[in-house]
């Protein structure tokens, strides 16, 4: 296997681990900037927001901020970058790769404009069941690579 | 990202300060005593650490996929494999199973 193939898939599965993660409700403040810092989005936070914490604005950042490395629309989008590199074409990555582009399309234009947290989550919730499909999809990438060289369908 | 066993007690102690700062943001764990394997390194052979991870599929079935990714070190002595922080890939390939 090829370095860059390992590593795409490697980063493959990480890309649609993130895309399958929830925050919590109930988390707390300190958790919310645990949240923002791990994903590098503390400093954007601050920026436009200030110092104090508010759910929907942080959840609106690490969900759909495109410039933002680990936001869930970057990830969405490298998922499906990934799957093109490691298996181009079509096949049943195809599949995964218009789910990846999908969902990431989906979080920007169909993200709720309206105040409070509790319709972004109901938002991912909806996307759940697409996030699912997206995992077995992009496990369908690990099973068909083709280590000869050819690539995977 | 800090290997305990190879920091100096002054870097060993400015990071202790960030963990309790923010212990949510960080987690431990036991330093591993990687393999080595032979890089062509400046025209010669010199050993590198490498870590290995087999992609290993559970579902109904189990299906562990013909390869793997094998990441190393590029300084010598480093434990620090990942391509975040300096590391580098080696191909590999599975001869027979």
């Amino acid at each position: 296997m090829l370095t860059r193939n390992a590593e795409g898939l490697y980063w493959l599965g990480r890309h649609v681990e993130r895309a399958e993660m929830r925050p919590d409700e109930g988390l707390a403040d300190s958790e919310w900037w645990s949240l923002l810092r791990v994903c590098q989005a503390g400093d954007a936070y601050r920026r436009r927001h200030g110092t104090g914490l508010r759910p929907a604005p942080a959840l609106d950042l690490l969900v759909g901020d495109p410039r933002l490395p680990r936001s869930l629309r970057r990830t969405l989008d490298e998922a499906a970058g990934t799957l093109e590199s490691i298996a181009p074409g079509p096949g049943p990555c195809a599949e995964a790769r218009r789910l990846a582009r999908d969902l990431a399309r989906g979080v920007h234009q169909s993200w709720p404009a309206e105040a409070g947290l509790e319709p972004r989550v109901e938002r991912m919730r909806r996307s759940d069941a697409e996030c699912r499909r997206l995992h077995d999809a992009a496990m369908a990438a690990h099973v068909d690579y083709d280590p000869a060289g050819t690539a995977a369908g | 990202m800090l290997v305990g066993p190879h920091a100096t007690p002054a870097e060993r102690e400015a990071f202790a300060r960030e963990v309790r700062a923010n212990p949510a943001d960080f987690i431990s764990q036991p330093t591993l005593s990687l393999s080595r394997a032979p890089c062509f390194v400046d025209g010669r052979l010199e050993p590198r650490h490498v870590d290995l991870r087999p992609f290993v599929l559970r579902g109904r079935e189990t299906r562990i996929v013909p390869g793997a990714f094998c990441r190393v070190a590029l300084r010598r002595g480093s434990l620090v494999v990942n391509s975040s922080q300096g590391g580098g890939g080696k191909d590999v390939w599975v001869l027979d199973s």
